[in-house]
């Protein structure tokens, strides 16, 4: 279970999450939107540990742990997984050596045993298949010179071969034509299970007819302005982010 | 030969060591330097295999073994191979000094650098290689100075001239080496000279004691359609100062001189750099980067010179400086002079931190702050590690910025 408590954060000491509160069940996939500028980014790096956020208030709890008592990469161990909005390229980091040491390290903090060679390419080629992630990627720097659709493929097969707990996607269709968006979107279903929690992040409703959320909430200035199912999607669609920014009512 | 030696003598005396107000020694601080009284190596200093073997390549390389430049016989395994002539200098000095005449000493400048100038002056032993006309040294040759000192101060000049004549194709790699805190000052002359049509490879690679002063210059001087290219790996060594100067002589040249340095505690790196345009259609890459830590400090002076009517001259040349403290310290000055109007000539320096998404990024995937770290200064190398062709010597190179970096058994285990 993923549980945030009345987070605050904010940067160079402005605040850009006033008091957010998000429990989401294991199993469930709840959906964050909002108009542009809102905090969606803000919260999921926060949520990752982003050192540029400073946490004013406020907890997020995973599984019994609190996360920021942790550093980022102790959270991937935890079991957090952020698919970011932007990928980063890293020039002269190869794909393969990244996810490799990534996989390792995140085993060896886990308490599990390291793969050998042949279950670890074994591993890639099944969880790559999923996003129909070509191979060759991960001869390439990591995000280095892919294209939108590839990086954000890339970001959903790194999610799968960690196999976090909790996962947060961070405008992960922004950027995609509608066939890679189905990929996407698939590779993101295959990997629902009943003990591992979604929080898909999104600007349109679009994405969220091929990932059906259970959950939908709307961040309007740092805070959640709105809860609802996901018929709330398709009334945000219609009438735009106008009617709750004025309106402010809230319905849980 | 004596002549070479006492116009460089009188060069040396009259220059001496400069302070830091003389422009090219700006950021060297010789008045240690200048204040010790060196003596030359004892004529009959041996070293055991033992010392060496930490040093070594593939063992099937041929060696030439030198130790305080004295002339180890035992362990050199070097010998003439079929087109490629390889010999020790003091013997060529002896039997056939007009093998020399022209190249020795023709294009490391003594003149304006006293440590060159010494070094020239006080030329006795080293290596000469010539690889003939149309022909191909099949193995790299390794060439080790290992400086060991004694209880006192000496001075060592260890010296080596390549020549590859026309359509040859070879590779030499230096190493210059030590593992004793006796004070000891090296001032290594290499001259790399290329006929037409030549392909030649040249490292040099320093793991310096820690109280050896290496002051070296490396002199190309290439033909037409040439590509010739040396890069200089700086690991160890309390002042690493090298003096690189490209000169394209022969149209279709292309020079490619790289350098990558590792600086900790309070080391201190110098890379002066000239590239000399003489003839239309050359090409030349200049890359060198500086990883520093600590209180180390790095300059970089680069100079491209492009002649009038060096036409359609195309040279990019770049220094990195990656500071992984707040104590460490770069300075770059790219230079251009340029007197041909239809050129492209680029010059970019950068001296930056480790990029902060970049590690965050890692983090965020489960890799630990030492760990991504260490993974983005190997990147960072690795633009330059990547094009060290002989794969032991590139696979000794990653070891040792490896080893120097945290978290190395986590990301040696990754490989
Ligand atoms: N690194 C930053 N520096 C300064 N302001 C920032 C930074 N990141 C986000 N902000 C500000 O925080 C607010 C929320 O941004 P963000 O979380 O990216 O919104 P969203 O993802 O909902 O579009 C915006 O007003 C933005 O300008
Ligand atoms: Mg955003």
């Amino acid at each position: 279970m993923l549980q945030i408590t009345n987070l605050h954060a904010s940067i160079d000491d402005t605040p850009i999450l006033r008091g957010i509160d998000l429990t989401i069940n294991d199993g469930e996939v709840h959906s964050l939107m909002g108009p542009n500028g809102s905090g969606k980014s803000t919260l999921a790096k926060v949520m990752a540990g982003d050192e540029a956020y400073e946490v004013t208030e406020g907890s997020i709890v995973l599984n019994g742990q609190d996360l920021l008592e942790l550093d980022p990469h102790e959270r991937a161990a935890a079991g957090l997984f952020m698919a970011f909005q932007y990928p980063v390229e890293i020039p002269g980091v190869t794909m393969k050596y990244f996810m490799r040491t990534a996989m390792n390290s995140v085993r060896k903090n886990r308490g599990q045993e390291e793969l050998d060679a042949y279950e670890y390419l074994s591993v890639v080629k099944e969880r790559a298949a999923t996003v129909k992630l070509d191979l060759e990627l991960l001869d390439r720097p990591v995000n280095g010179g892919f294209s939108g659709g590839e990086k954000k493929r890339a970001e959903i097969f790194q999610m799968a071969m960690l196999e976090p707990s909790a996962c947060v996607l961070d405008e992960t269709d922004s950027g995609l034509d509608i066939d890679a968006l189905r990929i996407v979107a698939e590779g993101v279903n295959t990997m629902r299970s009943p003990d591992r929690s979604f929080l898909v992040i999104t600007h349109y409703q679009r994405l969220l007819s091929y990932i059906v959320p259970d959950v939908v909430h709307v961040l309007v200035d740092g805070k959640i302005a709105r809860t609802g199912g996901k018929e709330l999607a398709l009334e945000l669609e219609e009438h735009g982010y106008s009617l709750i920014e004025k309106g402010n009512a809230v319905d849980a | 030969m004596t002549a070479i030696r006492k116009a460089a003598m009188n060069a040396y005396e009259s220059i001496l060591w400069p302070s830091m107000r003389d422009e090219s020694w700006r950021y060297t601080d010789t008045r240690a330097i200048a204040a010790t009284d060196f003596k030359s190596a004892d004529p009959s200093t041996v070293i055991k295999a033992d010392s060496l073997s930490p040093f070594l390549l593939d063992s099937d390389m041929p060696l030439m073994v030198f130790a305080d430049g004295v002339y180890q016989p035992d362990l050199s395994t070097a010998t003439s191979m079929p087109g490629v002539q390889i010999h020790r200098l003091a013997d060529v000095i002896a039997s056939n000094p007009e093998r020399l005449e022209g190249r020795l000493a023709s294009h490391a400048d003594y003149q304006d650098d006293p440590a060159c100038g010494l070094s020239t002056a006080m030329i006795t032993d080293g290596v000469v290689v010539e690889i003939e006309a149309e022909a191909t040294m099949e193995t790299p040759l390794h060439i080790v100075f290992f400086n060991q000192g004694t209880t006192h101060p000496i001075s060592t000049h260890p010296r080596v001239l390549i020549v590859a004549n026309d359509r040859s194709t070879g590779t030499v790699i230096e190493s210059h080496v030590g593992t004793s805190e006796q004070v000891i000052l090296s001032t290594p002359v290499t001259e790399l000279i290329a006929g037409d049509n030549v392909n030649l490879d040249h490292y040099r690679m320093v793991r310096e004691g820690a109280a050896t002063w290496h002051l070296g210059d490396v002199a190309l001087h290439q033909g037409a359609r040439t590509e010739v290219s040396s890069c200089v790996l700086a690991f160890d060594g309390p002042l690493i100062r090298t003096r690189m100067r490209g000169t394209l002589a022969g149209e279709d040249g292309n020079a490619i001189l790289h350098g990558l340095a590792m600086g900790h505690e309070d080391r201190h790196i110098e890379n002066l750099l000239r590239v000399n345009h003489m003839v239309p259609h050359c090409r030349s890459r200049e890359s060198f980067k500086h990883i520093l830590e600590d209180k180390s400090t790095a300059a970089f002076t680069g100079r491209i010179y492009v002649a009038e009517g060096a036409q359609k001259t195309d040279a990019v040349q770049t220094n990195r400086n990656l500071l992984l403290s707040n104590t460490s310290k770069a300075t770059a000055r790219p230079q251009l002079e340029i007197y041909a109007d239809d050129v492209k000539c680029t010059h970019g320096a950068t001296i930056g931190e480790l990029d902060q998404e970049a590690m965050f990024y890692l983090q965020a995937r489960g890799i630990p702050a030492d760990a991504a770290r260490s993974m983005l200064v190997q990147a960072f190398a690795g633009e330059i590690l990547d094009d060290v062709a002989p794969e032991s010597l590139r696979n000794q190179a990653q070891l040792l910025l490896r080893n120097r970096l945290p978290a190395a058994e986590h990301l040696a285990a990754m490989e």
